[in-house]
């Protein structure tokens, strides 16, 4: 695909029309987000002609010296060729963002923390997991940092990583590590302790005019972020309610935002979040009788013998079962009203005893997506 | 042996008439000589052409004085990211490799392109949208439901380019957003629902539109 230049008209529309905008959004409003399951690990969003998919995969490695007790979260962003090609040549610092938005995902996604690190310790000092997300863009057409960060935390919050058991009896100072198939063992889901959401802004203001106004335009279409002057990046966990990060463009120009406007604009940006947490939160339903008829896609089967996570059927085999299944310890959030099915009440049991300390509560889960 | 079934080999609308065809929505436009295109200039080669972009998998070469009543001290001077409604003069063919050409004369009539009135040339202002393959046919057709019921209510111009892309201006820019998504959404729309469409779109921007455009309303 060739690019596709843009012209003056269409950046000066976007200027002379302010404060409204090109597609009849207020300044505050979002598209609307659209996540869809394909196959048992990947997670595909879209939102307007931005499409962006995520997909976890699980390593089992050495820790890192100096953090001897905590696996690894790492977030690999690419673009698809298609994209580059389009937007690469017009806009050649694409690909130079790109890197620097995914390093930004990945730390918003760490420092969440999205993933108890410490729940993905096997044997300390020794063997730990390693949890990849792959987010790719598939289109863009603005606001890819946004629909890429609710993509990665939609996968992350559907994986289910492998299960693995250290072998006994073996002399050896490192012992060897047995990863079960999903066939053997059910795979077990991860502690996600937050859900980070990365609000993304156009800034648009006056030089000649420095009283006008500094206006904030959220989910920002590709005319609107080549117009814009400046970028802001919002980090928010949707679930503890916490702001984690404010990025805002460097230069002279950024430094005429108002701490006052600035922070109206926080405000507004995570109460306009919310149809995008409530449909993050609806993509957590087990894949087996998803109450809110999420799509499902699934995918053909491909057998690898090394690739333990492949797989499109929910095991059925509960694992042995120790004496806190019937009344779990005071103080924890009772289990999720889930859609009842026989195979997801083995889950949950095997979800609460096995991560008694869940921090997940059901009041995230009452809310439903448009 | 006679074909005794029809089988459709591309996914889109199946229409009957005026003869068995599938309406696909392919992204590439392929360009004819003859066609009216909205073009994008990209860049300036000399003082002689102008080297424009049209959504075709190649790019073309507009001659700097291929205006209508242009001359040598009278002709525009575009720049990169201007945008020309131009037709299609000369595309590159299995048996003769050459750039594609584009002109925005208007042969067969006099009108200059200083006073806007030939309907090639550049397009001030306004804004630029890609609409669909399918969308581009039912806005090129006369009738044409969309336009005619945003012509009943609000003053526009516009600029339609079989390459699928639309140019739209009007006195105010609510108008001119009103008019490119009251024609976005219309694409998979019949004629009741688009003249709902417009209405329902006019009735929450009546508070932004200048009070003059809807005196003349029916």
């Amino acid at each position: 695909m060739r690019f596709e230049p843009l012209s003056l008209n269409e950046l000066s529309f976007v200027l002379s029309s302010l404060p409204l905008r090109v597609d009849g959004r207020p300044l505050d409003g979002c598209r609307r987000l659209q996540l869809r399951h394909v196959g048992r690990y990947t997670v595909l969003a879209q939102c307007g002609g931005t499409q962006v998919a995520a997909q976890c995969r699980s390593a089992v490695r050495a820790p890192l010296p100096d953090r001897p007790t905590e696996g690894a979260l790492r977030v690999e962003y690419t673009a698809s060729p298609v994209v580059l090609e389009r937007h690469g040549a017009v806009d050649g610092a694409l690909a130079g963002r790109l890197r620097e938005d995914g390093v930004l995902l990945e730390s918003v996604l760490r420092q969440a923390p999205c993933v108890d690190l410490e729940s993905l310790c096997i044997v300390s000092g020794q063997w730990v997991y390693e949890i990849t997300v792959y987010v790719t863009l598939l289109d863009y057409d603005g606001n890819a940092l946004g629909v890429a960060s609710v993509a990665a935390a939609a996968a992350l919050q559907r994986y289910a990583r492998p299960v693995a058991e250290v072998q006994r009896g073996s002399d050896a100072t490192t012992p060897p590590i047995r990863v079960y198939r999903p066939e053997e063992r059910p795979p077990l889901p991860l502690t996600t302790l937050a859900t980070p959401l990365i609000l993304t802004a156009a800034v648009f203001f006056d030089d000649h005019a420095p009283d006008a106004p500094t206006l904030f335009a959220m989910d920002p279409l590709y005319v609107e972020e080549c117009a814009s002057h400046s970028r802001l990046v919002i980090a928010y966990d949707v679930r503890g309610e916490r702001l984690l990060a404010v990025r805002k463009g460097v230069g002279a120009h950024a430094a005429t935002t108002s701490l006052a406007a600035l922070r109206a604009c926080l405000e507004r940006a995570i109460e306009q979040a919310r149809p995008w947490a409530a449909a993050l939160d609806a993509v957590t339903k087990p894949p087996s009788g998803t109450a809110t008829g999420l799509p499902s896609i699934p995918l053909a089967r491909v057998s690898r013998p090394d690739a333990p996570q492949r797989t499109d059927t929910l095991p059925t085999r509960p694992p042995p079962a120790p004496a806190s299944i019937a009344s779990p310890p005071a103080g924890v959030d009772p289990p999720h009203p889930r859609s009842p099915s026989s195979s997801s009440s083995s889950v949950d049991e095997l979800m609460d005893t096995v991560q008694p300390t869940r921090l997940r509560g059901s009041a995230s889960r009452a809310r439903r997506p448009r | 042996m006679p074909a005794t079934s029809v089988v459709a080999t591309a996914a889109g609308r199946f229409r009957k008439t005026p003869q068995l065809r599938v309406e696909t929505s392919q992204r590439r436009y392929v360009p004819c000589v003859g066609d009216e295109v909205v073009a994008v200039i990209t860049e300036r080669l000399g003082g002689e052409l102008y080297r424009v972009d049209m959504g075709a998998a190649a790019g073309a070469l507009l001659p700097a004085l291929a205006f209508a009543g242009a001359t040598k001290r009278n002709r525009p001077h575009l720049h990169a990211g201007d945008v020309v409604y131009a037709r299609v003069v000369q595309v590159p063919t299995e048996r003769r490799q050459c750039d594609g050409e584009l002109s925005c004369t208007a042969p067969g009539s006099n009108k200059s392109w200083v006073t806007g009135e030939c309907p090639f040339g550049p397009l001030c202002g306004g804004t630029l949208f890609a609409v669909s393959p399918t969308l581009t046919r039912r806005l090129r057709q006369r009738p044409c439901a969309v336009l005619e019921e945003l012509g009943r209510q609000v003053a526009f111009e516009i600029a339609i380019g079989i390459n699928g892309r639309v140019w739209v201006d009007s006195d105010a820019a609510p108008v001119t957003i009103l008019v490119r998504n009251a024609i976005l959404a219309s694409e998979r729309m019949d004629r009741r629902q688009t003249a709902r469409l417009v209405r329902a779109l006019l009735k929450a921007t009546a508070p932004l539109l200048p009070t003059r455009t809807i005196q003349g309303v029916r």
